[in-house]
């Protein structure tokens, strides 16, 4: 109880209040506009991160994380476009409606729908804080080095493994990306390692540039080489706050598809869209009228939303419990962390009890900013919609440089990140997905770090699993890839007959 | 990712521009409720977003991959520290603190992958062959060189910031780029003026970022003037 009521006065610092506000809203409009996104959005703000203090900076991102995806319901809604990949499926139903002129039926429903995604996954994570919490605080003596160590390779697995259709590539990404930090002089020996000579190589690359070129400057590149849509402005009638409170005709729908989104996004690697897909096939399960699924159902749209905004909240749980993020926008946090000195993992329940009931408080103010902000403000933030593509590629650009060269006030880092970018856009172009690069840069960094600061402990290779959470996680990894295995075996047999 | 407005956005202002509704909606925009008229059947295809299909130029791109993976495995004897290795007998965690260790764990999931993504996509490359599908690996070759113009463009920009400053050096990039893909108006000049004023604002002036300080515009100012371009933009 001490530390959240730290955690909540940790919050009242005007300059977090600032930080929440500018997130939530600043969340709202990049999710709006299709061609962005949170994950360019935060790579761009990550080297501004480095000069505010943590909180700040983590609520900050965890603003644009947190509410881009209800800016991103809105294009989904009313133009049929989904603003960020993860509302794609809001555009079944959400638009549906929009056509037979219920846009503000579906908005409303679409933002209570989110609220309560986001809601019911952060009462849940500081629900199990508080009860779990004096038992988590042990928790830190149980992981070594070399469970570390394994919760990284587990990540790894997970996130290859969920590339299903692309599981080669995103193992090659992942060890290019792997190799990539390795780069530069080992601190133990002080051997230089792939520097080929080059001094400015010695101090390796910066993860921030190479974010910050792989997501931003190649979706600049993206869209400057792409074309414009023609647009329209779109307006439309009616109040939204009459259909908010259509949310509880569903009430199964809503928890079962909050539940499925926070037990999804506990899962590294897995995220918001199976958890939709899940969500989305058990409410058309449990419906009186499955036919109107994709044809306008409110209980498609709910539990789309719903699950989608359930998942940032469990997102930050493997982050924070085990340091192992799973997708793309927490291993982003994960770079605030580290510059903040915080090292995620279980020794945070120990020594920075406070710091996380601020995060998950701060995600709640921000889910409530956010609909208030919604319920004024939809007509305007619906006219971001139609920001030339092209247009906001130049400012993408803009925005990449400071971001790149105020890290280290280096020329070379902008010549990195455009290299970078350019990979980046490659890789866009030929549908290879990006966040394998990153995850391996910040896993493939976690592995051997902890490899090495364990090793004085191994003489043999059972000595990696002989640990009772480090033993676990093997045989856990161990069944995940059976699982995966025998069901593509099954897949492509059923292909075959 | 996939592109997601070109799968639905021009058919849905085109059909809201040629509908009556749509000069309703135009007309009346207070009183009518919004009907989009995009056509049911133009709707997005979630299955799309999991439906990986190897693109053109797919195999020259796996066979560059795999190219890079094999430089660096065959670099990894001189650049990884292996030359100066010791492996002790009976001692695993002596070797595990040796530099050339995290190189090889990346190497040894980089090159079978990289191997592996190749024959898959020579495999596919083969099937379309055989089924006399059109080969357009030039045109996306073409694609990725021109996409360097703006990295040049990039790299420009960013070594101008040391001539003219950052605020200017934005402007003018901002305006020049506009220019450069079509926005030709004084409209657009204005909005592309005024966008990356506010973005300097709000990164240096306000959020004190940093940027380049030793500008040669800025050296031929008067001293309060100089201090203040510096400190500020």
């Amino acid at each position: 109880m001490e530390a959240l009521i730290t955690g909540l006065q940790n919050l009242l610092d005007p300059q977090v209040l600032i930080a929440l506000v500018i997130g939530a809203l600043g969340g709202l409009m990049i999710g709006a506009v299709p061609g962005i996104g949170p994950a360019i959005a935060i790579a761009i703000l990550l080297p501004a991160t480095v000069f505010l203090p943590d909180l700040v900076s983590l609520v900050l991102l965890l603003g644009i994380y947190g509410s881009s995806m209800y800016g991103g319901a809105i294009p989904a809604i009313l133009i049929n476009t989904p603003g960020t990949p993860v509302n794609a499926l809001t555009t079944y139903d959400g638009y549906a409606m929009t056509r037979r002129g219920e846009a503000p039926r579906a908005l409303a429903l679409a933002y209570s729908a989110s609220f309560f995604g986001g809601a019911f996954s952060i009462l849940t994570a500081l629900c199990a804080l508080m009860i779990f919490g004096p038992y988590l605080r042990d928790l830190g003596a149980l992981f070594g080095s070399r469970d570390i160590f394994m919760a990284a390779v587990l990540g790894m697995v997970l996130l290859i493994l969920a590339h299903r259709q692309t599981m080669l590539i995103a193992a090659l990404l992942f060890g290019f990306g792997m190799l990539i930090t390795l780069v530069g002089r080992q601190s133990l020996r002080g051997f230089d390692r792939y520097t080929y000579g080059m001094e400015e190589l010695a101090s390796g690359f910066n993860l921030i540039v190479v974010i910050v070129g792989i997501f931003a400057l190649s979706q600049a590149l993206f869209l400057m080489m792409g074309k414009d849509d023609p647009t329209k402005e779109i307006r439309f009638k009616g109040g939204l706050f009459r259909g908010l409170s259509e949310l509880r005709r569903f009430p199964l729908v809503t928890a079962l598809s909050g539940m499925y989104g926070t037990v999804m996004g506990i899962i590294p690697g897995v995220g918001e869209f199976v958890a939709q897909f899940f969500s989305y096939a058990t409410a058309r399960g449990l419906s009186k009228k499955p036919e109107q699924f994709g044809h306008g159902s409110p209980e498609g749209l709910i539990a789309s939303e719903t699950a989608n905004n359930a998942v940032p909240a469990a997102a930050m749980i493997p982050l924070l419990a085990l340091g192992v993020p799973g997708e793309a926008l927490t291993a982003m946090m994960m770079v605030v962390f580290f510059d903040a000195g915080i090292k995620p993992g279980p020794d945070i329940f120990e020594k920075n009890p406070d710091f996380l009931f601020s995060l998950f408080i701060a995600l709640l103010i921000i889910n409530v900013l956010v609909v208030i902000a919604l319920l004024f403000s939809t007509r305007l933030i619906a006219r971001m919609i139609f920001i030339p593509n092209r247009f906001l590629g130049v400012f993408i650009m803009i925005f990449a440089f400071v971001g790149v060269f105020s890290i280290r006030n280096n020329f070379f880092d902008c010549v990195v990140a455009a290299i970078f970018g350019f990979i980046g856009y490659i890789l866009r172009r030929l549908n290879w997905p990006l966040v394998p690069v990153v995850l391996g840069m910040v896993l493939g960094a976690i592995m051997v770090e902890r490899l090495t600061a364990g090793a004085s402990r191994i003489k043999t290779w059972t000595d990696l699993v002989d640990r009772p959470v480090s033993g676990t996680l093997a045989v856990v990894i161990l069944g995940v890839i059976a699982i995966v295995l025998t069901s593509m075996v099954l897949d492509h047999r059923k292909k075959n007959s | 990712m996939t592109d997601f407005r070109s799968t639905s956005a021009h058919p849905a202002t085109d059909a809201l521009r040629s509908s009556s509704v749509g000069t309703v909606l135009r007309s009346r925009a207070e009183t009518v409720p919004f009907r989009s008229h995009i056509p049911a059947e133009r709707r997005f295809n979630v299955a799309e977003l999991f439906n990986f299909t190897r693109g053109r130029a797919d195999v020259l791109f796996s066979l560059l991959f795999l190219a890079a993976a094999l430089f660096l495995a065959l670099s990894f004897i001189g650049q990884s520290g292996w030359e100066d290795r010791d492996l002790p007998q009976r001692r695993l965690g002596k070797v595990l603190k040796q530099p050339w260790v995290g190189p090889m764990m990346a190497l040894v999931i980089l090159v079978p992958a990289a191997l592996g993504n190749l024959a898959l996509s020579l495999r596919r490359a083969l099937r379309d062959r055989r089924k006399h599908q059109p080969n357009r690996t030039l045109y996306e070759v073409m694609q990725w060189i021109r996409a360097l113009e703006f990295i040049a463009y990039f790299i420009v920009y960013t070594r101008s910031i040391e001539i003219v400053g950052y605020l200017f050096a934005t402007m003018i990039f901002a305006v020049l780029m506009t220019q450069r893909l079509g926005y030709r108006s004084w409209r657009w000049a204005g909005i592309a003026l005024g966008a990356s004023f506010v973005s300097v604002v709000f990164f240096r002036t306000l959020l004190q970022i940093k940027t380049p300080v030793n500008i040669w515009l800025y050296n031929q100012l008067p001293d309060a003037l100089e201090r203040f371009m510096k400190v500020n933009f």
